[in-house]
């Protein structure tokens, strides 16, 4: 019986994964996230008295806080921190699909294209929800395809991430000190302010996670039905952002929940009923959403084979471990196996705080807030513990990246944390009869100390490890050296001619005509490379040659092919040699077929 | 008997007597044989368990959020109702 059911779910996922591989479907999705993002824009429009309202109360002075926090935070980024890829091969694939999203309407990854358009029938199905490529589409549509453009984007999205945190915490707290330290806290995260210089979806994800509680506080508070309508497409949007956020679904179903402005007074009835509206409406709004989700969750995300993408094993393994970076344990690890350093920093003392927040909660009886944070801790840390690729060591430290979601929440704790044993400490020495001047000097120097202890490690991690170059960067290294050898070299070759390679969305965003590799000798596209292509070749031996990076048949294996199929010679060509790497990379030009080991048919057609 | 099933003595009392009764020798079997009976079903457990918590969570939704205010009539209504009813 179990059996059954298991085929059964199993033949409608790849049913519904099937859907996704066609074009159809994959024009449907870009008109889904015109539709959400148009919903979001128009609805906050619309409501923007309402939250207006809903936010009335926070002093102008806080307001200036808010500003010069962001202007600190803008300021020592653009200044030291220089802007990387930090997922390979991801980040790029989402600045291809702005472009494939802009020229061809269709939300797919392209990997076979001439330099103006994808071949029709070729676009397939990736694993993430494409609402962060639509917003990387909306500038490019005027200023062009850039990866400089998806940098600033990133930015901008942490600044609104910052901004929307305040809001939040104001709403759920009613306390605009804490809710500007909590946006202080979470834009001085070490890792957060790596984040922002990069394309990840992380960022955004955690904007689009804040806008939604923002929002969605905002309606328990005036009840007002457009700001609702708002939250739903936040929500919406916040779940085509990256698949792991759904989550986050908890974290907003606990706010809901816990919410202090609850569905009280004479008009209780009313509102509840506007409110199982806004659930009907939101089921409608969000479903596409989910069944991406859905579609992604029936492709192996790379677990290891036989073993399950979650379960209660990793989350028995990684707990420690994952319990131990809130405690700066991993700020500064050494793998013997590549004779280097990678970082997975978090400040010590935010946890510390975050730590004393809890407690201080509990102990002023506010117990709302006390189980919206904590759980929302537990929610995030629970979920990505249970995923195989959730500790924090996974990937060298490029997976911590999936706690982001938990920055904000650590943030507000902090914040309150630090509030509390700041009146603690400044009633005991009012209480001392010291005269009010006095008072005053000691409250501005304990405040003075206290932000230096608080943020004295995020200082310190952000000098030493943060604004390290991009190049000292351990995580990816052999392929940001492989992006940059490209990056250098494409304008040697033709737009008009074809590279064989692994990473065709790359070649894609520039501009020059690509095919996968793997699909060159393949009978159902051979035909129409050689027809298109004119026969102009090269070949993009890169750092896919050394790793396999899919399979089977694996990347390695596919690049040998290619190498026994055709002669060619090299035009451009670089060596790493760091990192325990010792590699060539070079970009070839193909003059013809090989005589021996020839795939026949690739023979008749030349 | 509604307070020995209370939710606060559940945690504070049940859940940690059931893990000192894994602990003694002689209830071992009992408890391997229950944790057995959670593997092999656990799609089902899973999906009752799911059902539980969106139970438990529509009935703290209604508990702790909608907190209605029937309207009271006024003393000057009330005597006017009196008067009627005279």
């Amino acid at each position: 019986m179990a059996l059954a059911m298991t085929l059964f779910i199993l033949g409608i996922g790849a049913q519904v994964l099937s859907l996704f591989q066609h074009e159809p479907f994959q024009a449907a999705y870009f008109y889904y996230y015109i539709f959400i993002f148009l919903g979001l824009v128009i609805a906050s429009m619309l409501g923007y008295k309402e939250i207006k309202k809903a936010l009335h109360g926070i002093g102008k002075s806080y307001y200036i806080y808010l500003a010069i926090t962001i202007v600190l935070f803008v300021f020592l980024e653009v200044a030291f921190v220089t802007p990387t890829h930090l997922l390979y091969n991801d980040e790029y694939i989402y600045v291809s699909i702005a472009k494939m999203l802009i020229t061809e309407h269709l939300a797919a990854v392209c990997s076979f294209s001439n330099a103006t358009m994808c071949v029709p029938g070729t676009a397939g199905f990736i694993h993430q929800p494409l609402g962060w490529p639509f917003i990387i589409a909306i500038p490019s549509s005027i200023f062009g395809v850039s990866f400089s453009l998806a940098y600033a984007l990133e930015l901008i999205f942490s600044v609104l991430a910052i901004v929307f945190l305040f809001y939040t915490v104001y709403l759920l707290l009613m306390d605009q000190r804490v809710a500007i330290l909590a946006s202080a806290i979470l834009a001085f995260t070490p890792l957060f302010m790596r984040y922002s210089m990069s394309s990840i979806l992380d960022i955004p994800a955690v904007t689009f996670l804040l806008l939604s509680t923002f929002l969605l506080a905002a309606y328990m508070r005036r009840k007002s039905m457009v700001v609702g309508a708002a939250a739903v497409f936040a929500i919406a949007y916040m779940l085509s952002i990256k698949v792991d956020m759904i989550s986050a679904l908890a974290i907003i179903l606990l706010i809901l929940l816990l919410d202090s402005d609850k569905f009280e007074g004479v008009d209780a009835k009313k509102h509840l009923k506007r409110f199982f509206i806004l659930v009907a409406i939101a089921v409608i709004v969000i479903f596409p959403a989910l069944l991406y989700v859905y579609a992604a969750s029936q492709m192996s995300f790379g677990a290891p084979q036989g073993q399950p993408n979650f379960s209660f094993s990793y989350l028995k393994n990684d707990s420690l471990e994952n319990l131990l970076f809130w405690f700066g344990a991993y700020n500064k690890v050494y793998t013997q196996q590549f004779n280097s350093y990678y970082y997975s920093e978090f400040p010590i003392t935010y946890t510390i705080f975050a730590i004393m927040g809890a407690v201080a909660l509990l102990r002023y009886k506010k117990y709302r807030p006390f189980f919206i944070f904590t759980l929302w801790f537990l929610a995030i840390f629970l979920f990505y513990t249970s995923y195989y690729a959730g500790g924090v060591n996974y990937g060298a430290g490029d997976d911590v990246r999936y706690f982001s979601s938990a920055f904000p929440t650590i943030a507000v704790l902090a914040a309150y944390g630090f509030a509390s044993i700041f009146d603690y400490i400044k009633i005991k020495a009012k209480s001392k009869g010291k005269k009010n001047q006095k008072v005053l000097k000691t409250n501005y120097i304990l405040l003075i100390i206290m932000l230096s202890i608080l943020f004295g490690e995020a200082v310190w991690l952000f000098a030493t490890v943060v604004a390290v170059p991009p190049l000292h960067i351990y995580p990816f290294a052999a392929e940001r050296y492989d992006e940059n050898f490209i990056m250098q070299n494409y304008q040697q070759i033709p737009s008009n001619c074809f590279v064989l390679t692994f990473k065709p969305p790359l070649w894609y965003i520039l501009d020059r005509s690509n095919i996968y590799a793997g699909w060159a000798y393949s009978s159902s596209y051979e035909y129409e490379l050689l027809n298109m292509s004119n026969r102009c070749l090269y070949f993009d031996y890169g750092i896919s040659c050394y790793i396999n990076s899919t399979g089977p048949p694996n990347t390695e294996q596919q690049c040998n092919q290619v190498m026994n199929t055709f002669n060619m010679y090299p035009i451009a060509s670089t060596h790493l040699d760091n990192y325990s790497w010792n590699v060539s990379l070079f970009l070839y030009k193909i003059t013809g077929l090989k005589n021996s080991s020839v795939n026949s048919s690739m023979n008749s057609s030349a | 008997m509604s307070r020995i099933f209370s939710f606060k003595n559940n945690v504070l009392y049940l859940l940690p007597s059931m893990f000192l009764l894994a602990t003694i020798p002689s209830a071992q079997p009992h408890v391997a044989s229950i944790t057995s009976f959670f593997w092999k079903n656990q799609t089902y457990i899973l999906y009752a368990a799911t059902a539980a918590v969106i139970l438990l969570y529509i009935y703290l939704f209604f508990k702790l959020q909608y907190k209605p205010t029937k309207l009271r009539a006024t003393s000057v209504q009330k005597k006017a109702s009196k008067k009627i009813s005279k």
